[in-house]
């Protein structure tokens, strides 16, 4: 296979560049489709092949999206649930994830157990309780100490950003990535004194740097993605994550097409830029983490 | 993203080191102390979580699970009530038999096209990095938005999909609107979308085979496939079960395409299990029933993920 030195030129070469190149026009052709589209007025659309160039780079949709549409704010809001969450789940996990593999404590082998449960639990399948509980939550939303009866942290941002704070598991991969590095590492730290927490961080999390960047992209990623949980915590606008907010405007402006697609491009373009600029850390932990 | 559910023991350094087994001397004794209390500390946070946020839930839906509970009334019990009607309910198993049948097909041809495309890239071809990246970019874009984006392409009368057919003098196509196709068009916008991340984790899987493997089969007289069947799929065993179990739950609870792109229609042709799930506790009220559908559903996910687990370390040993 691609151990062999093969001449640069031989005919396999050029046939798998050839297959290769038609997987990607394959994999690429809805989002230029979708580029496309949204350069173009609404009649435009209408009457020119979807593959045709539109008569120059025409903006307003985006304009439209951002100002009519409020995606900006939508933007805002995707972003500070994602963003806390994902932060939050990787530190307790990072944590967690030490104590598991590292410090011997009462209860270890209990606790690795629930996280080998709740790593099972698919979180879509627990958004009714997660509602019923979010809605009772003591003091909030014109909750009582014990009363329901309010909405509790319905309709609110730490209600959005609950069901992503924790997830087992971020804290298993964590363990997993702590047990691969040597213990001989502490013990010099140990002898002078080190108290467990500045061996943690001085020592350890420098070295796991790649495994925590592929834990926060997909803590990231998984908040970024979900539709059910805001849509159904998040009932005003000034609330709706970008996800939600695709969703109801889509059901607005049925069939005005470059609007529709330049939405779903707006809010394509932070998980862009967060890829681009976490590609490297990214390939060092996949690397890192490395499928052995 | 290591290889989780299969790396069952520690590597030999580490665990010649295991803390857990107590070194003789006053000196670590003191400091075992010291980690037990640190232990707790450091764990404490995510357990906090882990039991407000996932054991409180389970157990919360457990009970509902038991009662009759509308939003409007307060819940009170009825025992397996609303399990005999979930059972007894042609649509509950319908919805499970799409589920069935979208999640399996997607796993099976994703991972077909994601290993094949990964494979594919680890070839001397022109040009690795810029497909890697190509087939990597629906990644980026959300599973809302890519229905979205597909919504227009299988548009019946201008999409793009249609107008090249029609214009090749082909039949007009009801891509979301004809109960036997509307599902495969959900699997090929899931397939678009999902592809690139799985073939990262297998390129990153391939990457580890050690060359020497190949080398090894060369020498022996194997062809290429009978080198991928009896090299690389050994090799890039934990992988494939990551893959494997990734994959296939996310798929079990598939619901943003099927909200989407057709709300279920034609039909309830692409009614998914959470869609109904939504459906059922947050449009029809009926909390009860929909707790007891997703506790089914749970038990159902928890006995697959075993069963996986399984399968793949009786096939290591």
């Amino acid at each position: 296979m691609s151990y062999t030195k093969r001449k640069r030129r031989s005919p396999r070469r050029i046939v798998l560049s050839i297959v290769a190149t038609f997987v990607s026009i394959i994999f690429a052709i809805p989002i230029v489709v979708a580029i496309l589209t949204s350069f173009k007025s609404n009649s435009q659309v209408f009457t020119t092949s979807s593959l045709s160039l539109p008569h120059g780079i025409n903006l307003s949709s985006y304009w439209q999206v951002l100002t009519e549409g409020g995606f900006g704010h939508f933007l805002l809001n995707s972003l500070i649930v994602a963003g806390i969450g994902s932060a939050v789940q990787v530190v307790a996990a990072t944590m967690a994830g030490y104590a598991l593999a590292r410090l011997p404590f009462p209860g270890r082998s209990a606790v690795f157990w629930l996280v080998l449960v709740t790593l099972m639990l698919p979180p879509q399948l627990l958004v009714i309780a997660l509602f019923l509980l979010v809605a009772r939550v003591p003091f909030a939303g014109g909750n009582g100490l014990l009363s329901g009866g309010g909405t509790g942290l319905l309709n609110s941002y730490p209600g959005l950003i609950a069901p992503y704070l924790i997830s087992g598991l971020s804290v298993f991969l964590m363990r997993q990535f702590f047990l691969g590095l040597p213990e001989e590492l502490a013990d010099s730290g140990r002898v002078d004194g080190c108290s467990e927490g500045t061996l943690f961080v001085r020592i350890f999390v420098p070295l796991i740097r790649p495994a925590v960047w592929v834990v926060l992209l997909l803590g990231f990623q998984s908040a970024w993605l979900d539709l059910l949980w805001p849509l159904l915590v998040a009932n005003t606008p000034s609330l709706y994550t970008v996800q939600v907010g695709l969703t109801t405007f889509q059901q607005e402006y049925t069939a005005e097409w470059p609007l529709i697609m330049a939405s779903a491009i707006i809010s394509s373009i932070p998980v862009v830029v967060i890829f681009f600029f976490a590609q490297r850390r990214l390939e060092k932990g996949l690397a890192f983490t490395g499928f052995k | 993203m290591t290889s989780p559910l299969l790396s069952s023991g520690r590597p030999p350094a580490a665990r010649a080191q295991d803390p857990a087994v107590p070194a003789p001397g006053r000196r670590r004794l003191g400091l075992d102390a010291g980690k037990r209390r640190a232990g707790l500390k450091f764990v404490a946070p995510a357990l906090v979580l882990l039991i407000i946020l996932d054991v409180a839930p389970i157990l919360t839906e457990l009970f509902y699970s038991f009662t009759k509970f509308s939003l409007l009334k307060p819940a009170h019990l009825v025992g397996f009530a609303e399990y005999e009607a979930l059972f007894s309910d042609p649509v509950f198993w319908h919805s499970v038999l799409r589920t069935f049948y979208f999640a399996g097909v997607l796993v099976v041809v994703g991972i077909a096209v994601s290993l094949g495309v990964a494979v594919l890239l680890t070839q001397t071809i022109i040009g690795t990095t810029f497909h890697r990246i190509v087939i990597f970019l629906p990644q980026t874009v959300s599973y809302a938005a890519g229905a979205l984006i597909w919504v227009w392409l299988f548009n019946p009368t201008s999409g793009p999909i249609n107008t090249l057919i029609s214009s090749l003098g082909g039949p007009s196509i009801g891509w979301l609107s004809s109960p036997g196709i509307a599902m495969p068009s959900l699997l090929i916008v899931s397939l678009w979308r999902d592809t690139g991340y799985y073939m990262l984790v297998f390129l990153a899987a391939l990457a580890n085979v050690p060359t020497e493997l190949y080398e090894a089969a060369h020498l022996d007289g194997a062809g290429p496939i009978r080198t991928f069947r009896e090299v690389v799929l050994p090799s890039i065993r934990p992988a494939m079960l990551f893959v494997l179990l990734t994959w296939t739950l996310g798929a079990l609870q598939m619901f943003t395409q099927a909200y989407v792109m057709t709300n279920g229609g034609p039909g309830n042709a692409t009614l998914s299990v959470v869609l109904d799930i939504y459906k059922e506790g947050f449009q029809d009220l009926s909390l009860g029933y929909a707790s007891a559908e997703s506790f089914v559903v749970f038990l159902f996910c928890l006995v697959l993920s075993l069963v996986y687990v399984r399968w793949f370390r009786t096939r290591i040993d």
